[in-house]
């Protein structure tokens, strides 16, 4: 080996080592606060561990908790009632997603027109609630819907129960989000807008394309691997909901979701086993709705 | 580079367990006796902010009067984060900590407590109130709650509740007279803030039907309505409600079977609702304004406040005297006026290495009689020891702040047992004989139509229909009654500890 090789290997190794040295912290970090606790709540969900009357190490008791598949029937028994109406409660707060997006999309649309003035102000704007914090998003929310004084009934002169009736409380809680996600979704989707190249629009307009047409053929194809990306992160981050659940609703039944029903059920009451099954499955429910999503997409995300 | 990248993953995962291995040591909340042979002490509690100035004095002055033991306060003002951290803590409990009734029975069960009941002479015990500490009293062998020969002791009161109905002198005496000079059926005023014989539900009933016309149109000499947007109660206290009408949660205190379909609960549940029809209380779920707010800003004749609720008071409200009386007496037969006992109690970890010194401290908060005059001259709540019920209720030391409520020694009354007329008590609250209290919240949201099962109790359904109370908790009883017997599975003869 030359003496060039050689300096060239330690230099190739030095380098090596740097990088790994900046991303171990996301390694670390990782493993620590994903990977090892997704570990022991799976472990967790088939034992009958009592945090608050165990006063040994789970680990050192595991096989004398071991109860199977135990929590997970109760589940669907003891607690079928919350359980299934958490489920419930999160399915229809999917509905957020595609809203989220498709208004999105409409403001991104308008605001990638070139005579729109100040574009850059309403993109700030629209921008705003997500970088906003959840918590206190969730109180004006409040003060917005609120049954008594809140402006939606005032300035409607409604007396409607937003934040009592459980029809109306899903209702607010769709639209919440629906505002809260259209920053993001807006940002993306004008990114990817942006970026088309501009010789596709020239020849549908040498063709005789209308905007509309422009639009479909056009405009939507390219986007799709950003609106599936959207989508995507949309429905596992909807799943994960609880926020809403705590602050806006204040833990009515109505508006609970499967997280909310393993903080409430689970970790509140000490009952780790039932709050592990929990996770577990809704863990998998996002696993298996992604991978579907990823099969779906073959058929109708564009992959240049 | 595959070896460096396996090297690199050994050293991540070494980083990762020596971060675990870091974050599973005792979390500095455990005490320890330094080489000076001085003892440490962590004492743990929640709430307010304004109960941790008055807890970090008491520590101060304790600490300035030992050299031998230092307290460290720790204080949490999120409940439910303070409770979900003690049950992460496992065995490594702070050497003191404050339990509240709910989590009592689940931790001295597990053996996590200690038993200092040999530590505690005769002379201190009977200083207590029997009411104030019979619930820190624990036999491992039945798994009961109270006293008994073969109980320990395991905890001290912090506090002892309890509810007493409070109600706006200036707002009740204007209406009374206004009505009375309007009705030949007068209104006897004595009778209705009578200490020791409380209304019953169909008085108060009564009452609220003469008094609410009266409320909203009484005006002022300048012509404007005097109390606008006023209710005569902004809410009534469910628990008090039902033990007041010769009823229980449960079949007995040994809480196994609930007992919500017993005509007395329903009785209990049905006073409320007949308060929503009426009117008495405002409509439930319109109201933004919280019952208390309501009361303190003067807006509601009556409501209900424990001692501790004393210090918030003398800040909050403004322009009017305030009172209490006990909770009213229901309607059953037997009934006695009863509000629920109770809040926390100061327990010392079974794996303390300072347990005598940390027992030493308890004690003071606890049973000192110059710490007890500065938790309730704080407004904090009502004296530990008998001794000190007489001066509370008179303020005779002059240490109060301010002297509202006049009749402060119902509180007492009600912990007592007994007033003059043996009309007046009180039992522990309904979570203090389980292992969890989210029975009683699902309880509570199941009667507010929250779940969606049945509308709720407190109001008129859409064709104006109200829910049958007594048919609705036969007809859920044994839903409620499986996840009540479940949850209990989980904690009973589970304990790895005993």
């Amino acid at each position: 080996m030359t003496k060039e090789n050689t300096n060239r290997s330690t230099l190739k190794r030095r380098e090596h080592w740097t990088a790994m040295a900046f991303i171990s912290f996301k390694y670390v970090g990782f493993i620590l606060f994903v990977f090892l606790p997704v570990i022991v709540s799976i472990l967790y969900s088939f034992c009958n561990y009592n945090g608050a009357i165990e006063t040994e190490p789970f680990f050192s008791r595991i096989g004398a908790l071991w109860s199977g598949f135990d929590c997970y029937k109760q589940l669907f028994t003891v607690y079928s009632v919350h359980f299934q109406r958490a489920v419930l409660n999160n399915l229809i707060f999917l509905i957020s997603v595609p809203l989220g997006i498709i208004v999105g999309l409409v403001i991104a649309g308008i605001l990638s027109r070139p005579f729109i003035k100040g574009s850059n102000v309403f993109r700030l704007l629209i921008y705003m609630p997500v970088v906003a914090s959840a918590v206190a998003m969730n109180i004006i929310w409040r003060y917005i819907f609120d049954n008594e004084s809140g402006i939606i009934n005032k300035v409607f002169g409604t007396e409607l129960m937003w934040l009592t009736d459980g029809h109306l409380l899903r209702t607010a809680i769709i639209v919440k989000t629906v505002w809260g996600s259209i920053g993001k979704t807006m940002m993306l989707l004008l990114a990817a807008m942006l970026a088309i190249d501009g010789s596709y629009y020239e020849a549908a307009t040498v063709d005789g394309a209308g905007e509309f047409r422009k639009f479909v053929k056009i405009t939507f194809p390219l986007i799709t691997p950003t609106v599936f990306y959207l989508l995507t992160t949309g429905v596992i981050g909807n799943l994960q909901m609880y926020t809403d659940s705590l602050i806006f609703a204040a833990g009515n039944h109505q508006a609970r979701t499967i997280v909310y029903f393993i903080w409430n059920y689970g970790i509140k009451s000490s009952l780790y086993g039932i709050a592990g099954a929990a996770s577990t499955l809704l863990s998998l429910a996002i696993l298996i709705l992604t991978v579907v999503q990823f099969k779906i997409s073959n058929s109708w995300v564009y992959e240049g | 580079m595959k070896k460096l990248s396996g090297i690199f993953l050994a050293i991540v995962l070494t980083l990762s367990c020596f971060v675990i291995g870091a974050g599973c040591g005792d979390g500095g909340y455990q005490g320890y006796i330094d080489s000076e042979g001085v003892a440490h002490v962590v004492f743990m509690g929640r709430d307010e902010d304004n109960e941790k100035l008055n807890y970090k004095r008491i520590v101060d002055k304790f600490n300035a009067s030992q050299n031998s033991i230092k307290v460290k306060l720790e204080w949490f003002t999120d409940s439910s984060g303070y409770n979900v951290m003690l049950d992460g803590l496992g065995k490594n409990l702070p050497d003191c900590l404050m339990l509240s009734n709910a989590m009592f029975l689940r931790y001295v069960s597990a053996g996590k407590l200690y038993d200092f009941k040999s530590f505690i002479i005769e002379e201190e015990l009977s200083s207590l109130y029997t009411e104030g500490y019979s619930a820190y009293c624990y036999d491992p062998a039945t798994g009961k709650l109270g006293i008994s020969d073969n109980a320990g002791m395991y905890g001290l009161p912090k506090d002892m509740g309890p509810f007493a109905l409070c109600y706006n002198v200036n707002m009740l005496t204007d209406c009374v007279e206004a009505y009375n000079k309007a009705n030949t059926d007068k209104i006897d005023l004595e009778r209705v803030t009578s200490t020791t014989n409380p209304m019953t539900f169909t008085e108060f009933i009564t009452l609220g039907k003469k008094l609410k016309p009266i409320l909203n149109t009484l005006k002022n000499s300048d012509g404007n309505i005097k109390y606008k947007d006023s209710f005569v109660c902004s809410a009534y206290d469910l628990q008090s409600a039902v033990y007041s009408n010769n009823a229980n949660f449960f079949t007995d205190d040994n809480a196994e079977e609930l007992a919500i379909d017993s005509d007395n609960f329903a009785g209990a549940v049905s006073f409320i609702q007949q308060l929503y029809k009426e009117g008495i209380l405002p409509s439930a779920g319109k109201s933004s304004t919280g019952a208390e707010t309501l009361f303190t800003s003067g807006r509601a004749m009556f409501f209900y406040t424990g001692p501790w609720k004393m210090k918030t008071f003398w800040e909050s409200v403004e322009g009017f005297e305030w009172d209490i009386v006990p909770v009213l007496c229901g309607d059953a037969e037997g009934s006695v006026s009863t509000s629920y006992v109770g809040g926390m109690g100061l327990c010392i970890s079974a794996n303390s290495t300072v347990k005598n010194q940390a027992l030493t401290f308890l004690k003071y908060v606890a049973l000192d009689v110059g710490a007890q005059r500065d938790l309730y001259g704080n407004g904090q709540c009502i004296p530990n020891l008998t001794e000190l019920a007489e001066e509370f209720s008179t303020n005779s030391q002059n240490l109060l702040k301010k002297q509202q409520p006049l009749h402060r020694g119902v509180w007492v009354d009600c912990v007592n047992g007994t007033s003059e007329t043996d009309k007046v008590g009180g039992k522990y609250r309904a979570e203090a004989y389980t292992y969890s209290e989210t029975w009683f919240t699902d309880l509570s949201e199941f009667m507010s139509g929250n779940t969606g099962e049945v509308s709720s109790f407190w109001k008129a359904d859409n064709s104006g229909k109200w829910t049958d109370v007594a048919a609705a908790l036969k007809a859920k009883k044994p839903d409620f009654q499986r996840q009540f017997e479940a949850v209990r599975n989980q904690f009973v003869n589970k304990s790895s500890g005993k």
